[in-house]
C-alpha cells in the first residue's frame, strides 16, 4: 500500500509538472553528426522500440555535404526531430543549400520530419509515396499514441517529386540510387561513389532485430544478394552502427534465413501463433537490440500467411 | 490541493479494500464492475481472479485487428464456460467457448479498439466462477476498421471454406488448428452490416459434439482456433467441424487424420 502510495505521489507530481509545461520545454532530440567519411554524415538513433523517452528516434538518417549543396537522407519520426535536422545541417555545412531530400521508405521513423524541409525538393519512389499516401495517417496516429508530445505539429507528407533509379552528381559527389524492396514495397539505397559509403536503409540492420511489418521475406534476401554486389567501403544500416563491408548484409540475411525457416518449422509442429512468439532464441540473435519484442512482431507479421497458404483446405 | 488530492486517494484504497484480495481487479480496469453486472450479471463477490486461468496475449501489438490470445485453465476441474471480453472494445464479447469433452484450451485471433485488458472468465461445474487476464498495448481502431474482404471481396467465392490439420499430441490426445474464410464484420464500420460466424462445433468422426463456440464480431477476419482434445476424447478417425454465421450461411467440414500423423512438438530447440 506504502508502495501504491508513493506511485499515486509520482503520478500527482507528473500531473503537476505536465500541467506547468515543463516537461515539453525539454523535449529535445540531441542529434550528433558523425562524420563518416569526408562529407558523409550519419545520425544514429537509438536501438530501442519507440518510447516517449526516446521520441522515435530510432533510426538512422544522414546527410551529405558537397561543395554545391547538401543531400538528405531521411527526416526522421517527427517534425521536432525535422528541424533538429535542418538546424544542424546549417550548422554543419556553413549555410550551403539543401539540394535535395531522398526518403529511402514509407516507415514513419524515416519520413515524418518531412515538414521541415517543406521548401526543398523531397523525392521517393512512387511505391513509397503510394504507401504514405495510403497508410501515413494511421502511421501518425499510431506515432503520437507511441511517443506522445513529441509528435506535436507532426503530419504525414508523402515526397513531392518521384525518383528514378540511377546516377547523379551533386557538386563533387557523384551518387547512385538503387531501388529494391523486401523490407517495404520499396527500399531506396543511395551509394555515395565518391565517399564509398553505402546508405542501406532498413534493407540492413546491424545487431538489432529486424522490423517486419511491411516485409517479403524472400525479396528481401534477394535484395540483400544484391546489395553484396555493390562496390562500397563502409555501410550505414537503417538501425545499429556503421559498419565496413558486407557483415551487416550477411547478418540480416541470417536473420531472415532463419525467421524464414523458424515459422515454417512452427507451422508444421502444430503450433499456435501466441506459442511461437514465446519459443526461444537462437545465441546469435538474442544478444540483438529487441530481439523478443521484434521477433514477436515478426510471428505476429508473417505467421498468419503461413497458416493460410499450409492448413490443408477441407471439402 | 495535492494534499487534498493524496487525502483522496487514500480514502480509495481503502474502500477497495474491503473487498479480498482474489475479488479485486489486478488489472485495475475502470469497466470491471460494470462488465461484471451487465455482461456476466454478476456481484463483485461472486468471482475470484486465479492464476489457473491463464491468458495470453502479447503486451504490445502493431495490429489490432489480429491479436493472438489463448486461454488455459490448469487444475480446475470440469470447466463448463470460457468467455473471453476485452474491457476496452465497443463490443466487448469475443466468445463463450463450452469445452465440453475438449480440454478447456482455446487459442483464437481477436479485433481491439483500443489498449485494453483481455480477459478469461471461467465458470465451473460447481457454479464458481474464476477470472484471469493481460492488459494489451494497441494502436487505435482494430473494430472501426473494414475488413479486407470488404476491400477486395476476393472472399466472396470462398466464404465459409475451412482450412484444418490435426496434430497428435504426446499424451495421446489430439491438436486441431482450424481456419475459416469469412470478413466478421462487426457492423461499426458505416454502411458495413454485421457479419460475423456465431456458432461453430467441434465433433468427432460420427457427429458427436465434443465442444462448442460461440463467436461474436472481435473475432478477426478469417478466424483461426486451436482446439485440444485429451485422450479419451480423441478419435482416429478425424474429426467434424461445423458451423453458421449470422446471415445463415452453413458450413461444415471433415477433418482427417493425415496417413503419416503429424506429431505436435511443442519443444523446440533455440537453435533450429
Amino acid at each position: 500500500m506504502i508502495k501504491c502510495l508513493r506511485r499515486c505521489l509520482a503520478a500527482a507530481c507528473l500531473h503537476l509538472i505536465s500541467v506547468s509545461g515543463i516537461d515539453a520545454a525539454e523535449l529535445a532530440y540531441r542529434l550528433e553528426p558523425i562524420e563518416i567519411s569526408p562529407g558523409c554524415y550519419v545520425l544514429q538513433g537509438s536501438n530501442d522500440y519507440f518510447t516517449s523517452e526516446n521520441g522515435g528516434n530510432i533510426a538512422n538518417s544522414g546527410f551529405v555535404v558537397t561543395d554545391a549543396g547538401v543531400v538528405v537522407i531521411d527526416t526522421g519520426p517527427s517534425l521536432r526531430y525535422g528541424r533538429a535536422l535542418r538546424q544542424l545541417i546549417d550548422t554543419t555545412a556553413n549555410g550551403k543549400p539543401i539540394e535535395r531530400v531522398i526518403i529511402t521508405h514509407a516507415h514513419p521513423d524515416h519520413y515524418l520530419g518531412n515538414q521541415a524541409f517543406a521548401d526543398v525538393p523531397i523525392y521517393g519512389g512512387p511505391g513509397t509515396i503510394e504507401l504514405i499516401d495510403s497508410s501515413g495517417e494511421d502511421f501518425t496516429v499510431n506515432m503520437y499514441r507511441l511517443v506522445g508530445d513529441w509528435m506535436r505539429g507532426t503530419e504525414s507528407v508523402a515526397p513531392g517529386r518521384q525518383i528514378e533509379p540511377g546516377r547523379f552528381s551533386v557538386g563533387n559527389h557523384d551518387f547512385r540510387l538503387y531501388r529494391f524492396d523486401g523490407h517495404t514495397v520499396e527500399d531506396l539505397v543511395l551509394l555515395d561513389e565518391t565517399c564509398g559509403v553505402l546508405y542501406a536503409s532498413d534493407l540492413v540492420f546491424n545487431a538489432r532485430t529486424l522490423s517486419t511489418p511491411h516485409a517479403d521475406i524472400g525479396r528481401w534476401i534477394e535484395a540483400l544478394e544484391r546489395l553484396r554486389s555493390i562496390p562500397f567501403r563502409l555501410l550505414v544500416p537503417g538501425h545499429g552502427d556503421v559498419v565496413e563491408g558486407d557483415a551487416a548484409i550477411s547478418q540480416t540475411i541470417d536473420y531472415l534465413r532463419w525467421l524464414e525457416r523458424r515459422l515454417q518449422r512452427a507451422f508444421h509442429a502444430g503450433l499456435d501463433i501466441t506459442e511461437v512468439m514465446e519459443l526461444p532464441l537462437p545465441e546469435r540473435f538474442a544478444s540483438f537490440a529487441l530481439a523478443r519484442d521484434e521477433y514477436r512482431r515478426s510471428v505476429h507479421n508473417l505467421y498468419p500467411a503461413i497458416e493460410a497458404s499450409n492448413l490443408p483446405v477441407l471439402e | 490541493m495535492l494534499k487534498q488530492w493524496i487525502h483522496i486517494t487514500l480514502l480509495s484504497l481503502l474502500a477497495i479494500n474491503v473487498a479480498t484480495a482474489n475479488e479485486q481487479d489486478p488489472l485495475q480496469s475502470v469497466m470491471w464492475d460494470f462488465l461484471l453486472k451487465n455482461e456476466l450479471g454478476l456481484e463483485p463477490g461472486q468471482i475470484s481472479f486465479d492464476e489457473r486461468v491463464e491468458v495470453y496475449a502479447p503486451a504490445s501489438v502493431e495490429d489490432g485487428m489480429n491479436v493472438p490470445v489463448s486461454v488455459k485453465v490448469s487444475g480446475l476441474e470440469q470447466v463448463e464456460e470460457i468467455i473471453v471480453l476485452a474491457d476496452h472494445n465497443p463490443i466487448q464479447r469475443a466468445l463463450n467457448y463450452y469445452p465440453g469433452k475438449a480440454d478447456p484450451y482455446i487459442a483464437f485471433r481477436m479485433k481491439v479498439q483500443e489498449a485494453t485488458p483481455i480477459r478469461a472468465v471461467v465458470r465451473t461445474a460447481d457454479g464458481k466462477w474464476y477470472a484471469g487476464g493481460v492488459w494489451l498495448n494497441a494502436p487505435g481502431g482494430g473494430c472501426t476498421t473494414a475488413s479486407n474482404s470488404q476491400v477486395s471481396k476476393l472472399w466472396e467465392d470462398r466464404l465459409n471454406v475451412v482450412g484444418a490439420q490435426v496434430w497428435n499430441k504426446n499424451d495421446g490426445g489430439d491438436r486441431l488448428r482450424m481456419r475459416v474464410i469469412h470478413p466478421m464484420d462487426t457492423g461499426l464500420v458505416s454502411s458495413i452490416p454485421a457479419f460475423f460466424i456465431e456458432q461453430l462445433s467441434l465433433r468427432d468422426n460420427q457427429g458427436n459434439v465434443l465442444a462448442r463456440l460461440e463467436t461474436f464480431e472481435p473475432i478477426s477476419e478469417n478466424p483461426v482456433f486451436t482446439f485440444s482434445v485429451p485422450p479419451e476424447a480423441s478419435d482416429d478417425a478425424g474429426y467434424q467441424l461445423v458451423g453458421n454465421d449470422n446471415n445463415g450461411n452453413d458450413f461444415a467440414a471433415r477433418v482427417n487424420i493425415p496417413e503419416t500423423p503429424l506429431n505436435l512438438e511443442s519443444l523446440f530447440a533455440a537453435n533450429d
